[in-house]
């Protein structure tokens, strides 16, 4: 596949890197000049890819190409790792979940082989996506205030549905259980599908779901206690908020964010940056996120390296308090 | 009348030429992927997401289920004709496919596989059609111990599938349940005999196996000896199968079809199960079980049209629940969410131009597969004709091209070589790697529902018998276990005793 003017290509490259060293405004000005590769911590194909692919369109209509690589592979350690490894030029970014930027340091035995503090250039939040507490319909609550009265009846005999250990609605369950103090036990899935299903059949009496899952509610096929978005979603307005339902501010850590290789040049990382917050701002973009439950924040770079700094500390102490409750 | 009206919704969405043309674009990427070794129907469904992205639900739908049942097709010709197959279901038809086409009856073998899969395929989509509610019900009643008897019994009767001894048999299926465990503990979050390799976190990859164990341990196995590589070559009889044969394939084809479509309601192994029952009951109920092996039509016509059968009857949960269990559906859900589609259980009242319209045109597609690839087989057949030199090395190119743009990671090729070599010692010891396959397909997924049904017990091992398909699935196992071991261990005394004298 190679063409043969490699020397020349060389050569080139050669220039443009020496030209980004002693003249970053300059290259910048000419950015983006080839395309952009945005490589996506999961598969196609869910939230995570579908942010990815929302970056993709707004970059691309201010004048970029994109190119949208999906590495899925290790919980998204690899797409990590490839980022990390690559040149600041903007050229390659990363569209990741929390999980292998905030969590997995502390939660995996073996550390990954990066420190996402570090070897990132954090560019921009993307979204937030709401969490839904899940009841089975046969129990018999109404509000999730009953369910926690419920639960506290019945220490260690209800179960909750994730979709595996270590995973955000296992995560998020954990971090439920040390605000209430209700005592469930979790019960690992292979998939969100899957937890879900065990919460229509009963093998789970609880979980926390994606806002997907409000079809189900809508078919009468679970029961939904309360929603962590800020506000009530448009498509189930009757399902309350954390803040109404009692747990004020209570979140999942299902959030998604843009990054690219540690020591890109600032102005570089402003002007991505700026597009992205630019292109997130657009009405039909809001709109079609907030369908699916997205709540887009394009936040500056320094707020996106707060809010890792944050997570890193508040899911390593829940973290900390589930190992010792799993044992 | 009901059921008649939806069917014309369903014609009249399904036969629109646009609708037509994806169908057929489906069902042709998803036969060459199956064809080409190293990448699955999973991967090039999520490869070619974003380009459905442009489409309208009903054809993206549509062009990815082709592409999921056309590569249940693609993969058993590779099956046949080089032993090599695409997917985990068509394993078992190289067994007695590769077979027939050394023995010159790749032709046969070919059609058989694409009669017995539409055929399959058109009950299956019939039984979707009227029963796809009700039978959803029944996929629900499955829990994590219904699923581990299933389980049970799949790896007891693998070891029956096998024609050598039955001690390799399950060390095979053993060793298959031993590499199925690497990769991350589910239920602990720690990584098991990974190795430090963050690449083998999520496990061993179906298709280095596949690709490693079947294709390239073929490969060594025909590079050492001349002879017996230019047989295949020379004697090929009869492109179409014979009276005969139709004759001998058609019960086979009938039980298939039953078994793929019950196994496939259940989420999960259930697909995959099929292919290795109704082999497992073909050979059960032959009067000459010591034909399978050795190309017997019966061993591709049942399996065949059973995992065609399955892989209808899979989408059922997803379509009557929105709840997509396996990786396919999962994508296709995922396909219609970023459509602005948020499937549930109201699917079918919501979208019905969308549920009727997709359900038909699996038939349509069953159908171009038929049309297209009967033609197809005697040039299938001619690529044995081509000579191993270029044959062998053009086989290895492609698997290699195949696994590597799956997730562009070189050492998924390292595991492929690693597969080799450990497939022909294994071949050389006289172990068979369909069994281990099974055992590495199903380990995983026994473990899963174990510890998940001992969670929800709370640690009492009651549940497996409180439950009475749980139950039923034990003693059948039982059953078999017993069936499969007497007559093996009489064998053997008998050997003993004669060699005594």
């Amino acid at each position: 596949m190679r063409k043969p003017c490699a020397p020349i290509q060389f050569a080139v490259l050669l220039a443009a890197a020496l030209s980004l060293q002693a003249l970053p405004a300059a290259a910048q000005a000419n950015f983006p000049g080839k395309p952009v590769r945005i490589i996506v911590a999961t598969a196609a194909g869910g939230p995570t890819d579908y942010n990815a692919r929302l970056v993709a369109e707004v970059l691309q209509r201010v004048g970029y190409q994109v190119v949208v690589d999906n590495r899925g592979a290790a919980g998204g350690v690899l797409a990590v790792q490839a980022v990390t490894k690559s040149a600041p030029d903007g050229y390659t970014l990363l569209v990741s979940h929390a999980s292998p930027i905030v969590i997995f340091q502390s939660l995996l035995p073996e550390k990954p082989p990066y420190d996402a503090l570090k070897d990132l250039t954090p560019i921009s939040h993307l979204s937030n996506v709401a969490t839904i507490a899940l009841v089975n319909p046969e129990v018999p609550v109404k509000t999730l205030q009953e369910f926690i009265a419920y639960a506290k009846a019945r220490p260690g005999q209800l179960n909750y549905s994730s979709t595996g250990t270590g995973n955000m609605p296992h995560l998020t369950g954990e971090r439920f259980k040390m605000r209430t103090g209700v005592d469930l036990v979790h019960v690992p899935y292979n998939s969100a599908p899957q937890a879900l299903t065990a919460i229509i059949t009963g093998e789970a009496a609880f979980g926390f779901q994606s806002p997907d899952s409000l079809e189900q509610y809508k078919a009468g096929k679970v029961r939904a206690l309360a929603t962590s978005a800020k506000k009530r979603l448009s498509n189930a307005p009757d399902v309350p908020t954390m803040d109404e339902a009692g747990l004020p501010g209570f979140t999942s850590g299902a959030w998604y964010g843009l990054y690219g290789p540690a020591n890109m040049p600032k102005p570089l990382v402003d002007k991505i940056q700026a597009d992205v917050a630019k292109g997130l701002a657009q009405p039909d973009v809001i709109e079609r996120a907030t369908k699916f439950g997205f709540e887009l924040i394009a936040s500056t770079p320094e707020q996106l390296a707060a809010h890792m700094r944050s997570e890193v500390k508040s899911w390593s102490g829940v973290i900390e308090a589930a190992k010792i409750q799993m044992k | 009348m009901d059921i008649l009206n939806n069917l014309g919704i369903g014609f009249s969405i399904a036969l629109q030429p646009s609708k037509l043309l994806y169908c057929f674009v489906g069902t042709l990427v998803g036969t060459l992927i199956g064809v080409l070794p190293g990448i699955g129907p999973t991967a090039t469904i999520a490869m070619l997401l974003p380009l459905t992205f442009a489409l309208d639900p009903t054809s993206a739908l549509i062009m990815m289920a082709g592409i999921y049942y056309g590569a249940q097709y693609g993969g058993s010709i590779t099956a046949i004709l080089i032993n090599l197959p695409g997917e985990s279901s068509s394993a078992v038809t190289a067994l007695d496919g590769y077979q027939m086409a050394r023995q010159g009856r790749a032709g046969p073998a070919l059609a058989t596989a694409a009669l017995g899969s539409f055929f399959a395929g058109t009950v299956a989509t019939l039984i979707v059609a009227v029963a796809a509610p009700p039978l959803s019900a029944v996929a629900l009643k499955f829990g994590p111990p219904e699923y581990f008897s299933l389980m049970v019994l799949g790896l007891v009767a693998s070891v029956i599938i096998a024609s050598g001894a039955i001690s390799k048999a399950l060390g095979m299926v053993v060793l298959g349940i031993l590499l199925g465990l690497v990769g991350t503990d589910r239920y602990t979050a720690t990584p098991r005999f990974t190795m430090g390799f963050f690449e083998l976190a999520d496990g061993i990859e179906i298709i280095s196996i596949a690709v490693g164990m079947f294709g390239l341990t073929e490969i060594m196995r025909n590079l050492e000896d001349e002879k017996t590589r230019d047989v295949m070559i020379t004697r090929v009889t009869g492109l179409m199968p014979t009276r005969e044969d139709i004759r001998a394939m058609t019960a086979p084809i009938l039980r298939g079809t039953v078994i793929g479509s019950a196994l496939g309601i259940l989420p999960g192994g259930g697909a995959v199960l099929s292919s290795f029952a109704a082999y497992m009951v073909e050979k059960k109920v032959s009067k000459t079980p010591e034909r399978f092996g050795k190309g017997a039509i019966e061993g591709v016509a049942a399996p065949e049209s059973a995992n065609n059968a399955a892989a209808q009857t899979s989408f059922i949960p997803m379509l009557t629940l929105g709840l997509p269990i396996n990786a396919v559906s999962a994508l296709m859900i995922g396909a219609m969410i970023m459509q602005g589609i948020v499937p549930g259980p109201n699917i079918v009242v919501e979208q019905p131009t969308l549920f009727w319209g997709v359900i038909v045109s699996m038939w349509v597609g069953n159908l171009m597969l038929v049309l297209l690839n009967l033609p197809l087989v005697g040039i299938w057949v001619k690529l044995l004709s081509v000579p191993y030199y270029v044959l062998f090395p053009a086989i290895v190119a492609f698997s290699t091209i195949g696994v590597f743009s799956v997730n562009s990671n070189a050492f998924d090729l390292y595991s492929i070589s690693v597969f080799g070599l450990l497939g022909y010692l294994l071949i050389k010891l006289g172990c068979e790697p369909v069994p281990l396959l099974l055992g590495f397909v199903l380990g995983p997924m026994l473990e899963d529902q174990l510890r998940r049904s001992m969670i929800l017990s709370r640690g009492s091992a009651a549940i497996f018998f409180d439950r009475p398909i749980s139950l039923t699935f034990l003693v059948i196992a039982l059953a078999v276990f017993c069936m499969g071991i007497i007559p093996s261990i009489r064998q053997k005394r008998e050997e003993v005793f004669s060699e005594a004298d």
